[in-house]
């Protein structure tokens, strides 16, 4: 992986370690400057052991889980490149036939088109050598055990040129050459070995053209581009037979015929990516000049570029999905340090009373944090890797499904990345915090008084909240004007350079955040931001994510202005975290009044109220878009508003469990102080509740997200109505699928109730409307009327005069002009899946949602068949995306008249049927009864319930894979519960001695530290299941997000239960150990004990 | 003479920090009868604080018998103590050590819940206790909310909530004015008139002292000397 977010890791590496550099520089400052302050930090590493260990995992998780991705990415990367090398081999460039540039009387190459490349290339220092093959599908039989694969590759390589590509290697590694063989001999492929269980000398058969041909098999050889269908080089994979040229041709009767132009860069497999990219460009100028209809169909350069690119998507993911609890890790570090800063809290009041500055303060809680981070850093990315180890484990399962193997390989890029950027983020959250510690009252300090209210300003006056808001403004225009006239470094440096005058300066304008520690500046500042990040988001460049965090940061902005200006503070912020809330549920709160009949039908739709309001003077903006990142900013943005409601109100809810005292009498002290401890310090409980909130609401969706999707994507509605596809081999057609089987002795009454038969090919066509839009190649396929009467193709839309889904079904059976098509092609649905559109892909200009919405009339488009007559045809509907699921692949397709692709030759034939028995056994024996009835035809079957289950399977595989990934954040936050416990016992400790003096047993002692734990725990789990459970339900309602499918809404209730059980458990274990030792603190020694 | 409350034989302390053995008690003899109101002074570090927590069953004896009631501290193991704490004994400490997150009439109730009071008689009694060391009208406000004094009545009142039979305070006016140094001890004076309640009260300042029934003189970990001040009953009774 060379590249992330589309920037070279090189270039992210250099402008780390500038930054590591400059933060090396500031310790290396302080230590120069006040040797004593960076020894002060520095020992208070060793004060308390088991804290120490917590305060570390907490500052390593952020980088294991950069590491992580890193590492995960780089694997996956590093092995779809091993795959490609493989694959190709030697073989650099493949060509195919081109129809658009041939003579229409021919329907293929031939050997005289690869001959015209030869002499083309003659002599050409960068090609190592050029060949024909043949490729075609054959069924393969191993007569002696009765298996066959159906879908084997027949090859005929040119013994002549093929001995170049040095790609026939036996199970001994030994090249072996074509020219050995003999008239009746035959190399295959090791996976066709396996897959039918033959060896050397064994007979193999090939059915070919409905005749058998049989061969000894004199060796078996790699699978790679030269010996059968590999994945990368085909759409199929399966292994090959591969017998020299003229012999394939003399059984598929065609002299001459040649599939590919296999092309040898110089070079060996490796080294050759630079010479393959000249050979193709050569190559396209060759066949331009001589008018060759050849058309370069892949190059191994490609590959391996689109492999990197797979591995940089990997990264990319797993750091997205990371976020939310590198999120939380960020928090935990800042409450690590905020916890710190209060501990010792008396002690900065003294040392601040001796004369330390609050720029000393801060220097010594970086060296102490520093002390921390660069030995967490390294840890978390060593950890990295191991999570990455056990994270390959099951994507090797997974991708073995798709024939890819698996190697583990983490690359030192990455790694050093991962820790120079945990090196940042540490130091940038410990310094912010550590000035934040800095900044108190040095008598409130010694006397251990609460700070005043931080949200009220002493002066409300406007005069005031302008000098703090001009202050700020004023702070972060000089800070812009230097960053980009002297750039970061010499900013550093002079900030460096002249510290304690930048620290006056930096206080002075209108004291904004000093002292006076009002909220007001902020709070305007943060309505500017937002109103700029509202209106680009709105207005400029669409963007939901800017859109909607600002109009949240504006929100919260005026709770925190109103407060400053004297309302309540309670009142104001329920009020707005209501409203946040709200805004980041709709359109379900407006979905849920006009279900009860408060609110008019249409108001299901209202899910923009700023924009409504704005429409109302002309000023609303066009649709705006948000992609995966929306699942983060709204996690953040509903975690803060709920948990600032729950800490402002918590406590008038909590009096109701005065009820409970009645109950648990025996524990009613406990519970007293279990509740009340918390909700005194709202901070730090409120950033364990946040941080629990949202690790737990990001499992909570991606888990109830996944679980519909498979439901909507991967149910019964995926088969279509059918049990079986059989497929027939191209070589070896079948003509009708009943009679076969009738003849092949089978029972077809007594087990199979209907068959259909679909004819495929593909074909050019567009869209009428745009002139300019290149023709693209895609699947038509014709549906018999059987097919069409037993299929259970829904649809999502149908054209204006088609009142049902059977007048439209009625149209594709009667009228050769109609098609139904899916919603793959339109344009809305391409630009929302990765690497989807581009210039040879069929796009329709649309969105299934607005077809839904509009009526639409049939759209027209250009066809062009293989013949080359154009004809025009009509879309009236698109089918239910659960049809293309993938379960048949040949479904994503346009569905015609049978009629309309009768006359094609070599067309794809398949037959779905509906068996007489649903079981899955049934539908089983069916497929394989199919399959050896029609051994010798190469017939393929298969039980679309079994494949049903095995996409599941592997869709559940992989969401496994990210929640459990995700889940590293619950780390996060029990290590945060560990924190806030383990420092309360500490903090503590004269107040147990004192409850345990007037009578607190250990018992007592013990349930009181639990249950407060318990409390910010299962407030948590309980925040984050409500609402990840009312986002998830919200979007998959929501026909925007689910390109208007209507979906059978349902929570996986076990996973859930296994995530909150799991969570709840987890942060019990840690929460019991600091309750057991406050409960055996000796009572003499803790009343003496000074905190 | 009414029968001792309290009685004290041969008691020791040693504690152990690292390697180095201090031997804070040395073989204490003392007799409280029940009622009285006892001072004891001394030096920093003769031992007062010690003996307070020893006797009143915070803290493990080394070696002697400690019996208060006519029960040996010894003999019960740590539940019991602390059941007989929270129901026979109230605390009150120099630095009040209030639960600063609770108001002043839910750190009273504290001992009345703890011996399993139901919490409306709980709060009945706490706020009928406010009451009577003059914070009727500040039960509602956090210990932050409160003066020094206040504070230390504060925990009077959770001393005395649950009509314990001894009361042992350390150092209760050591973080006080003078004022209200006084007002606390004449509060203390006339809870032990009107009530009975035995005190046992470790003091450095003489003036407290002089107010008690009797003053004990520690050092080195023994008794070195009692008297009992001049005016000592006049002083009881003039509360």
């Amino acid at each position: 992986m060379d590249s992330l977010f589309g920037i070279p890791l090189t270039s992210i590496l250099v402008v780390l370690l500038a930054l590591v550099a400059g933060i090396f520089g500031v310790l290396g400052w302080i230590a120069w400057r006040n040797p004593l302050l960076v020894k002060m930090g520095l020992r208070n590493l060793t004060r308390r052991k088991t804290q120490t260990a917590l305060i570390v995992i907490g500052l390593m998780l952020s980088t294991l889980i950069i590491s992580a991705a890193f590492a995960t990415g780089d694997t996956v990367g590093y092995s779809v490149t091993n795959a490609a090398y493989n694959d190709y081999g030697e073989a650099d460039v493949i060509g195919a036939f081109d129809r658009e540039k041939a003579d229409p009387s021919r329907d293929g190459l031939l050997q005289q088109d690869i001959d015209a490349v030869r002499a083309a290339f003659e002599g050409d220092p960068e090609v190592d050598a050029i060949t024909g093959v043949i490729r075609t599908p054959a069924p393969a039989l191993n007569p002696t055990e009765r298996l066959s694969e159906p879908a084997a590759s027949f090859v005929g390589i040119d013994p002549e040129t093929t001995d170049g590509f040095h790609q026939l290697i036996d199970q001994n590694g030994d090249l072996v050459s074509a020219r050995d063989l003999g008239p009746d001999e035959v190399y295959i492929s090791q996976r066709l070995a396996d897959d039918i269980r033959l060896g050397v000398g064994d007979t193999v058969r090939v059915q070919y053209g409905n005749q058998p041909y049989d061969f000894t098999v004199r060796a078996i050889v790699r699978d790679n581009a030269l010996t059968a269908a590999t994945a990368l080089t085909s759409d199929q994979a399966a292994g090959g037979i591969v017998a020299p040229i003229e012999r394939v041709r003399e059984i598929a009767g065609e002299p001459g015929r040649v599939d590919l132009l296999v092309m040898s860069a110089k070079g060996g497999v490796r080294d050759s990516l630079d010479a393959t990219k000249v050979v193709r460009d050569r190559l396209e100028e060759v066949i331009d000049a001589q008018g060759l209809p050849i058309q370069v169909i892949s190059d191994k350069a490609q590959v391996v570029e689109i492999a990197e690119l797979i591995g940089s998507v990997f990264v990319t993911f797993f750091l997205v999905f990371g976020l939310f609890s590198m999120a939380a890790g960020v928090m935990l570090i800042f409450l690590t340090f905020v916890m710190l800063a209060a501990e010792r809290r008396s002690e900065m009041g003294m040392a601040r009373a001796v004369g330390m500055k609050r720029l000393h303060l801060t220097e010594s809680f970086i060296a102490e944090g520093m002390g921390y981070n660069l030995g967490s850093a390294l840890i978390g990315a060593l950890l990295g890797v191991g999570v990455a180890y056990l994270l390959i484990l099951v994507l090797g399962n997974v991708f073995g499904d798709f024939g890819l193997s698996i190697t583990f390989n983490a690359n030192p890029v990455g790694f050093a990345i991962s820790y120079l950027l945990g090196v940042v983020i540490t130091f940038v959250t410990v310094a912010i915090s550590s000035w934040r510690s800095a900044n108190l009252n040095i008598v409130r300090a010694i006397r251990d008084i609460p700070e005043p209210d931080t949200f009220r300003g002493h002066d409300r006056s406007l005069g005031r909240l302008f000098k703090a808001t001009a202050g700020v403004l004023w702070l972060a225009l000089i800070g812009a004007l230097s960053v980009v006239t002297y750039g970061v470094l010499t900013v550093i440096y002079l900030l460096l350079k002249r510290a304690p005058k930048v620290g006056r300066f930096v206080r002075k304008p209108g004291d904004w955040a000093g002292r006076q520690r009002n909220s007001g500046g902020w709070a305007v500042v943060m309505i500017l931001i937002g109103v700029l990040a509202t209106w680009w988001g709105g207005w400029i460049d669409e963007q939901a994510f800017a859109y909607t965090a600002g109009t949240t940061l504006v929100l919260f902005a005026i709770a925190m202005l109103a407060s400053y200006f004297g309302a309540p503070t309670r009142a104001t912020f329920a009020i707005m975290s209501t409203v946040i809330i709200w805004y980041w549920l709709l359109p379900m709160p407006f979905n849920l009044l006009a279900s009860l009949g408060v609110l008019p039908e249409e108001a299901k739709g209202w899910g923009d109220p700023l924009d409504g309001l704005l429409s109302l003077v002309g000023l609303d903006h066009e649709p705006i878009s948000g992609n995966i990142e929306m699942f983060f900013v709204s996690g953040v943005c509903i975690t803060a508003a709920s948990t600032v409601f729950v800490i402002f109100n918590a406590d008038r809810v909590l009096a109701s469990l005065g009820a409970l005292q009645a109950v648990f009498r025996g524990i009613t002290p406990a519970i007293r102080t279990a509740i009340s401890y918390p909700l005194a310090s709202k901070f730090r409980t409120g950033m364990a509740l946040a941080m629990f909130t949202l690790v737990m609401f990001s499992l909570i969706v991606m888990a109830t997200l996944n679980h519909n999707f498979t439901q909507l994507f991967l149910g019964d509605d995926a088969k279509g109505g059918f049990d079986v596809q059989a497929s027939a081999n191209v070589n070896n057609p079948i003509g009708d699928l009943r009679t076969a089987l009738t003849d092949g002795g089978y029972d077809v009454d007594a087990n199979i109730s209907g068959i259909g038969t679909m004819t495929s090919t593909f074909w050019e066509t567009k869209a009428a409307s745009d002139p300019e839009d290149a023709l693209a190649f895609y699947r038509f396929a014709g549906l018999d009327d059987s097919f069409i009467d037993l299929a259970k193709f829904p649809l999502s839309t149908r054209a204006v005069g088609y009142d049902s889904d059977e007048a439209v079904w009625d149209a594709v059976r009667n009228d050769p002009n109609v098609i139904v098509a899916n919603e793959s092609i339109l344009s809305f649905t391409q630009s929302q899946n990765f690497g989807a559109g581009g210039e040879d892909q069929l796009t329709v200009d649309g969105s299934i949602t607005d077809l839904q919405d509009n009526p639409w009339q049939p759209i027209e488009m250009t066809v062009v068949d293989d013949n080359g007559n154009e004809r025009t045809m009509q879309i009236v509907g698109f089918v239910d995306s659960a049809i293309i699921s993938g379960v048949v692949p040949q479904w994503i397709a346009l569905f015609v008249n049978a009629g309309v692709v009768a006359d094609v030759q070599d067309a794809n034939q398949d037959f779905f049927v509906v068996t007489k028995d649903e079981s899955d056994q049934a539908v089983s024996d069916v497929a394989a009864a199919i399959e050896s009835t029609l051994l010798d035809r190469g017939v393929q079957a298969d039980s679309l319930t079994q494949r049903v289950n095995d996409a599941a399977a592997q869709s559940n595989a992989f969401s496994t894979l990210f929640v459990s990934f995700m889940s590293l954040g619950l780390i996060v936050g029990i290590a945060a519960l560990g924190v806030i416990s383990f420092r309360t016992v500490a903090e503590r400790r004269q107040q147990i001695g004192m409850l345990r003096a007037i009578g607190y047993s250990r018992r007592l002692v013990a349930i009181s530290f639990f249950l407060e734990s318990s409390f910010i725990a299962i407030t948590g789990i309980g925040m984050g299941l409500i609402l990840g459970g009312a986002l998830s339900y919200n979007l998959m309602t929501s026909p925007d997000f689910t390109n208007g499918q209507q979906i059978d809404f349902s929570y996986p209730v076990g996973t859930i239960l296994l995530i909150v059980g799991i969570a709840y458990a987890a942060s019990a274990v840690m929460t019991l150990i600091p309750a057991r030792s406050a409960s055996r603190v000796a009572v003499a020694e803790a009343l003496r004990y000074s905190a | 003479m009414p029968e001792p409350i309290i009685q004290v034989s041969n008691l020791v302390k040693t504690y152990h920090t690292g390697e180095v053995e201090v031997q804070a008690l040395r073989g204490i003899n003392i007799d409280v009868p029940a009622g009285e109101m006892l001072a004891i002074m001394g030096p920093s570090g003769c031992g007062k604080t010690t003996f307070l927590n020893c006797v009143s069953g915070i803290d493990d004896v080394t070696s002697g018998n400690v019996v208060i009631e006519g029960t040996d501290l010894a003999s019960l193991n740590d539940d019991r103590k602390t059941e007989y704490r929270a129901k026979r004994m109230g605390f009150i400490f120099q630095f009040y050590n209030l639960l600063p997150v609770l108001s002043a009439v839910e750190n009273v109730e504290l001992p009345l819940l703890v011996s399993g009071t139901a919490p409306a008689e709980a709060r009945r009694r706490a706020s009928a206790m406010l009451e009577r060391v003059g914070l009727g009208a500040w039960s509602g406000h956090k210990p932050a909310q409160l003066s020094g004094g206040q504070r230390q009545r504060v925990t009077i009142a959770r001393a005395l909530v649950n009509d314990p039979a001894i009361i042992w305070a350390d150092e209760p006016t050591g973080d006080l004015d003078s004022h209200t140094a006084d007002d606390i001890m004449s509060l203390m004076q006339q809870l032990n008139r009107d009530q009975g309640q035995t005190f046992v009260i470790v003091t450095h300042d003489p003036g407290i002292a002089e107010r008690c029934h009797r003053i004990v003189h520690m050092r080195d970990g023994l008794i070195e000397r009692e008297e009992v001040p001049a005016g000592a009953g006049a002083a009881a009774s003039r509360g």
